[in-house]
């Protein structure tokens, strides 16, 4: 009793009390005391009746906690702290007539052969009760993980699927992940990296798997001619490129050594490291080094995503402020202020730098790269300051970036083409559930007027590529908000001193929120995948 | 409990005890796995077996039980039946506990709210774990009555080591059962 499958998992979450508040602490007793109660209440039994011969006592069943010595007259002696000595039996009981009435009671000793039959009963488990105790036990060791951190037990922001080449749904692309109020509404651009469109229809899902609600404001497509070009890819000014030669480096150094191999392909195998014990701000540099050094002007390419320190500290803030989080969310829509404050955090972590070699010896930022959010790749290509002919070879490029915030999946030197202007396409039909949604349909084209998604909720929407959608590399343009549900865990944690110190002191912040991310970062990432809520 | 609550409950009780066995036994007639352990009475059976009149169905405790034959008492009713005239029935030892493991089975959909949203996952696999175990704890304590179970039937019987001799069914009194 008391023990199951989760109770490692559960003490080593209470371990961690430390840097539980009170409120945290309750929760997780309650749900701790409410699993005890199941595993009380979930020990079901079946009884195993044994019958033995009066010449055969020493064989009686020393567990069974009573013993019956039936008669052949059809009396029956009912007996506790039994006991066998050699041919007798004795303990303390009743004896009962043949209709059961109580004939004595008291401590008996009576020879084996003057009864006819013995009984004894064992309780068993059963396997019902042991599935029920396998089951309070999983579901205290989730319990006891989403008490301890249930900022993980909850996805974000809107997903959009595209078939890959196999023709098989990908995440692709996750839209406007900051934008965490009305007033942060902003437009989103991913690259479809991996979308390859047999025809001229292209479908694409988007999803809300997260307890949010979704205000998508549009999501077009941006269908940009490839040209001459291998690839186009857009810079984080919004300017789309041709792009030849891509070149894969031949060299990279990070901080726990050779980082090449994560880099070469865009695979899905990422490059990341662990936070900074101390300070979340904390940064680290990548050394690349390229031979193969295309034509002309240079462009470095990063595939990259977010990890979940940002979510953890997103859904951190929400909870510090609790009560007050709405409120605070409206002002963003009142003054600059409370903006400036709230995106005082997101300029300490900052982007990817990309840094090139300076006349004098030292690194010169040629842009940055990168966006908000864990789910999806986003792929960019900075513009460097340098061409093929004023590289020395090998050409060194350093990234320099916060420690624990990106996951890098790939990096590659390709020569930059001409810009190139894209087509938008808006979507010609949309359907949930199977049927089409011909107001789903009006209200993405409809700029004001926003399309706005629930938990579970799933959109078909399906646009008409340019005819030869070969020839066209395929962007997803998405504008919108969302709106996290406040969860009642997250209000156990309202605390408006650390609220304020989030806009008055974010670097102090970012160093003293490191344990509890510290804590949370090695399986911080699984709990948020496997959490994610999808209805279909 | 708000009123809400009570009924999601009841509803998932419903449901994890949908496919759960019952018996004809009273209530309050059939002791718990504990009481099971000292009760001196006979278990309920309920035995259906042909004379010459057709079938018959008859219920009660089981006094005694031989390879040819069964008495069973039923309220001030009495039957010493040929087991070759048997032709179906069921016994019942004792209370399963089934329905407390349905009950259990609600509770434990209903405490999958401490998981998030990982309820999507535990609630459902409380719902069917829970059923399947209610279902099948709730057969634990019955047996179907077939030849080759005579001697595990007469293990629950009020006298287990056979009628006594000179014993008349009409001088036995029935278990007294509580409400009953």
């Amino acid at each position: 009793m008391g023990r199951g499958p989760g109770g490692p998992t559960i003490l080593a979450a209470a371990d961690r009390g430390a840097h539980l508040s009170p409120s945290r602490v309750r929760y997780l007793r309650n749900s701790l005391l409410a699993c005890a109660v199941l595993f009380i209440g979930g020990c079901t039994y079946r009884v195993v009746r044994t019958f033995v011969e009066p010449d055969e006592v020493a064989t009686l069943d020393d567990r069974s906690p009573f013993l019956k010595a039936h008669l052949a007259s059809g009396h029956v002696y009912v007996l506790s702290s039994w006991d066998v000595d050699g041919s007798s039996i004795s303990g303390t009981g009743s004896l009962l007539d043949p209709n059961r009435g109580e004939v004595d009671t008291g401590f008996f000793t009576l020879p084996a052969d003057s009864v006819r039959l013995f009984e004894t009963n064992v309780q068993q488990r059963t396997w019902s009760g042991t599935a029920l105790t396998v089951m309070a036990g999983i579901t205290a060791a989730v319990a006891g993980i989403c008490a301890a951190n249930p900022k993980t037990c909850f996805g974000s922001c809107p997903t959009y699927y595209v078939a890959d080449e196999g023709g098989r749904p990908l995440l692709q692309a996750e839209g406007f992940s900051s934008s965490i109020a009305p007033a942060l509404e902003a437009t989103d651009l991913d690259m479809l990296m991996r979308a390859r469109p047999r025809d001229r229809r292209l479908e694409v899902r988007v999803t809300n798997e997260a307890l949010e609600t979704h205000v998508i404001r549009h999501t077009d497509i941006l269908a940009v001619p490839k040209g001459g070009g291998d690839r186009v890819f857009v810079t984080p000014a919004g300017a789309f490129h041709e792009t030849t030669q891509p070149g894969a480096p031949s060299r990279c150094t990070g901080s726990e050594g050779d980082c090449l191999a994560p880099l070469l392909d865009s695979d899905g195998l990422e490059r990341f490291s662990l936070a900074d014990s101390t300070d979340l701000a904390t940064r680290e540099v990548i050394d690349l080094e390229f031979t193969d050094i295309p034509a002309g002007e240079l462009g470095l390419v990063i595939q990259s995503r977010q990890t979940l320190m940002t979510t953890f500290l997103i859904y951190q803030a929400l909870a510090y402020l609790g009560n007050e989080a709405s409120r605070w969310l409206a002002a963003l829509e009142d003054g600059d202020g409370a903006r400036e404050g709230a995106e005082g955090i997101g300029r300490l972590l900052g982007n990817v730098e990309v840094l090139v070699p300076a006349a004098d010896g030292s690194w010169a930022i040629a842009g940055v790269v990168g966006e908000t959010g864990p789910l999806a790749s986003d792929t960019k290509v900075v513009p460097l300051t340098i061409s093929q002919g004023e590289a020395s070879s090998p050409l060194r490029i350093r990234l320099r970036l916060t420690q624990g915030l990106w996951r890098l999946d790939r990096v590659a030197l390709v020569g930059m083409g001409p810009e190139v202007e894209p087509v938008r396409i808006l979507p010609t039909s949309v359907f949930r559930d199977g049927a089409a949604d011909p107001e789903a349909l009006r209200v993405l084209a409809d700029r004001e007027e926003p399309l706005v998604t629930l938990p579970g909720d799933a959109y078909d929407l399906v646009y008409e590529l340019p005819a030869n959608p070969e020839a066209y590399e395929i962007f997803l343009e998405a504008r919108g908000y969302y709106l996290e549900w406040m969860r009642q865990e997250w209000l156990a944690e309202e605390n408006p001193l650390a609220a304020m110190m989030l806009v008055v002191d974010p670097a102090g912040t970012l160093r003293s929120l490191a344990p509890a991310f510290k804590l949370e970062e090695p399986q911080i990432e699984n709990l948020f995948w496997n959490s994610r809520y999808a209805r279909n | 409990m708000r009123v809400i609550d009570q009924r999601l409950l009841a509803l998932l009780t419903s449901c994890a005890t949908t496919a759960c066995a019952t018996t004809t036994a009273p209530r309050g007639f059939l002791p718990d796995v504990a009481e099971a352990q000292t009760s001196a009475y006979g278990s309920w059976i309920d035995v259906l077996y042909e004379d010459q009149a057709g079938n018959v169905r008859v219920r009660g405790e089981l006094i005694a039980m031989t390879p040819d034959s069964m008495w069973v008492l039923g309220g001030d009713e009495g039957w010493a039946i040929a087991t070759s005239a048997i032709r179906g029935g069921q016994l019942a030892a004792y209370d399963s506990g089934g329905r407390d493991a349905g009950v259990l089975t609600a509770l434990g959909t209903v405490s999958t709210i401490s998981n998030g949203a990982f309820l999507i996952f535990t609630a459902p696999m409380w719902l069917i774990v829970g059923s399947s175990a209610a279902a099948a704890q709730s057969r634990v304590p019955l047996s179907d009555l077939t030849e080759s179970g005579w001697s595990e039937i007469s293990s629950f019987a009020r006298f287990p080591q056979g009628m006594p001799p000179g014993m008349l069914l009409g001088e036995l009194e029935p278990k007294p059962v509580a409400g009953g």
